[in-house]
């Protein structure tokens, strides 16, 4: 009896034992690779994804096992299992002088051809563009651990996609026995293309201008500027009347030039007087003018030549200066006159006081005879590029005892010439 | 009192199945005989890896007695009969040209542009910008180098990849597809935060430390000129590159 039981146990045993087995066995997946650990902490990193374009290629991955190095293959291929097609185009991985980092010696060197005895590292097209082959003289004892190979010249598929490289590490310099392997993938797709457009700009705006010093800004740019007067009231020969003039009948301002350019090679800012009775002296309209005489109804200049000089009550003389380079308006970098750290520099001429001092004290000049003078320009500043500063345009008049009376008028016409 | 011993002896065999199950990740190594190596485990009834007549090949499970994925912060595994071991990563660029347009100092300019990144047995990617500023030929546009609001009037380059709502709105977070459950991409850090825009050439835009799935990503580009920033057409084709470690 106690037999028969065992045997009906055994017998149970035996059908439970088989009946799980035969659910457990069909489910393993058997792959017949054999031997091989896989490389772990792994991937490529490339340094464009323009198709096409030369890139270098930076494989990292960790060996799993401890063992002999001596060649390592790398093979790009359409898919990261079964048969290897190569991604084609322009792909060539059989180039540069790569450099490791992190073996018992980074000593691999790349071999073109890749030939070796059975498990050569090359295509059985015979065509080894999608292959990188790099061996050793001697193999060598690798501890597991990470390890780098960093491939440069290498040059990507034509066709956007994704890519896989098959790396495997060889026990010896010929690429016949394989001890690791592992894959990495890549992606090679279209670039986007940024677009933008900055205009070419230059603003120039002439104006009238309470401002009297170089710090307060006129306007904080030209749709600020207005007026095209400045009144610098009634001359007395007992007095030099420099704007802004508010007393018998002056208009309190000063003139104002402000531009505003990204050319970078600067602008220029010049000026002519226009032409009465061919002259462009301040004068009484149809007046004929010597240039020299203190009885015709014509302020003549400072100096002659349109040189610069002081004027001086008593002494017939009319002219502009520009006293000062207003930075109130800048803001897009430091401009700050006193320092001499703005753009936009006087010309020889009309510069008012040295030392950046914003005063008179060089004098005035006029340019009569209708030729563009140069007051202004940029283009030997380093930065020529000028933000909204601007030239404070001072006059200053004064009459003989002789000088006959009338309403005396000129017309200055302003030009900025932007170089970009 | 016979049943209570063939019980216990049926415990013994399943639990080593179970164990080899729960050992399963997308980094371990293969076990394996002298010539034979086996990659993927499952114990379950029915099913075949695979079915295969002259033209097809087919995998089949029936009663897989659990599916789907499961992740830790940095791992995910695949449970279940038909899984792959197959890397797949996936960069595609849906957004071919973004135009700025005219760039001024008195108003910003934006625009977008799209991607999306699919992988899988991955353990991670990140999607680095590699191209320059914006260039004219002679100059390039100032980058933001750290994140910075748009400051109109001041010549700036800079990108994030997040919804904003300054100095418009516009943009997008990133997307998980189909759902966060299987994508885990983000924006990476100093290009994740809204109405701050920056620049990096090399940079690490976006990352994933883990996921088997797609996400998807806006670009969202600022750029602004200064009173005296140079004239010309400025552009660069912008080159996005994915590294992911298997």
């Amino acid at each position: 009896m106690l037999y028969r039981l065992k045997q009906q146990i055994s017998s149970i045993w035996l059908m439970v034992s088989i009946l799980v087995l035969s659910i457990v066995l069909p489910l393993f997946s058997f792959t017949g690779n054999a031997g091989a650990a896989q490389l772990t902490t792994r991937s490529v990193t490339i340094t464009t994804s323009k198709p096409s374009a030369t890139a270098t290629y930076t494989y990292a991955f960790t060996l799993p096992t401890t063992g002999n190095v001596g060649s390592v293959s790398f093979q790009a291929c359409t898919t990261p299992l079964g048969t290897c097609i190569s991604p084609g185009g322009t792909i060539n991985m059989n180039a540069g002088t790569s450099t490791q980092t992190g073996w018992s010696s980074n000593n691999f060197s790349r071999d073109s051809v890749g030939t070796g005895a059975s498990g050569n590292c090359q295509s059985n097209s015979g065509s080894n563009t999608n292959y990188l082959c790099i061996k050793r003289t001697t193999a060598a004892s690798e501890t597991a651990g990470a390890r780098t190979v960093v491939a440069p010249s290498q040059v990507n598929p034509t066709a956007n996609g994704s890519y896989f490289i098959r790396i495997t590490t060889y026990s010896d310099t010929a690429w016949v026995t394989a001890v690791d392997s592992g894959v990495v993938a890549y992606s090679i797709t279209n670039q986007l293309t940024i677009n933008a457009r900055i205009q070419e700009v230059l603003n120039f705006c002439v104006g009238a201008t309470a401002v009297d010093d170089a710090t307060t800004s006129p306007g904080s740019d030209c749709s600020a500027i207005s007026g095209s007067t400045v009144d610098i009231g009634v001359l007395d020969a007992g007095l030099v009347n420099t704007s802004p003039v508010s007393a018998n009948g002056g208009s309190s301002t000063n003139g104002v030039a402000m531009v505003r350019t990204n050319a970078q090679s600067g602008v220029v800012v010049s000026y002519f007087t226009e032409q009465n009775t061919s002259s462009g002296l301040l004068k009484v309209a149809g007046a004929t003018c010597s240039g020299t005489s203190t009885t015709d109804q014509c302020i003549n200049a400072p100096a002659l030549a349109g040189a610069q000089a002081v004027i001086n009550a008593g002494t017939e003389a009319f002219g502009f200066t520009i006293p000062g380079v207003n930075c109130g308006s800048v803001t897009s970098y430091t401009c700050t006159f006193s320092s001499g750290t703005y753009n936009l520099q006087r010309a020889s001429g009309y510069i008012g006081a040295a030392a950046n001092a914003y005063a008179v004290t060089n004098g005035y000049a006029w340019d009569a005879t209708g030729n563009p003078v140069t007051i202004a320009s940029s283009t030997g500043s380093t930065v020529k590029a000028v933000d909204d500063e601007a030239l404070i345009l001072k006059y200053a008049a004064t009459q003989s005892i002789t000088t006959p009376q009338g309403s005396y008028t000129v017309t200055q016409t302003f030009i900025a010439t932007a170089t970009y | 009192m016979i049943y209570r011993g063939v019980l216990l002896r049926i415990t013994l065999l399943i639990l080593p199945a179970l164990t080899i199950i729960f050992s399963v990740n997308v980094d371990a190594q293969q076990v394996c005989s002298g010539s034979y190596c086996a990659n993927e485990y499952f114990f379950g009834t029915g099913g075949e890896n695979e079915l295969n007549s002259t033209n097809y090949t087919g995998k089949a499970a029936t009663g897989s007695l659990g599916v789907g994925d499961t992740s830790s912060t940095s791992f995910t595994t695949q449970a279940g009969y038909v899984t792959t071991q197959e890397e797949y990563l996936e960069m595609i660029v849906n957004t071919t040209n973004v135009n700025l347009g005219t760039l001024s100092a008195s108003s910003a300019s934006t625009g977008t542009g799209t991607f999306y990144v699919r992988a899988y047995t991955s353990t991670g990617y990140f999607v680095q910008t590699l191209s320059p500023p914006p260039s004219n030929g002679a100059v390039t546009l100032a980058n933001l180098t750290s994140p910075t609001a748009s400051s109109v009037g001041t010549e700036q380059f800079g990108i994030n990849l997040v919804a904003n709502t300054s100095p418009v709105a516009f943009g997008a977070n990133p997307s998980q597809a189909p759902d966060n459950s299987f994508a885990y991409g983000v924006a990476a850090s100093g290009y994740d935060t809204p109405n701050l825009y920056k620049y990096v050439a090399g940079d690490t835009i976006a990352t994933s430390s883990k996921g088997i799935g797609r996400t998807d990503y806006t670009i969202s580009y600022l750029a602004n000129a200064s009173p005296i920033s140079r004239g010309g057409e400025y552009t660069v084709d912008h080159v996005l590159v994915v590294v992911a470690t298997f």
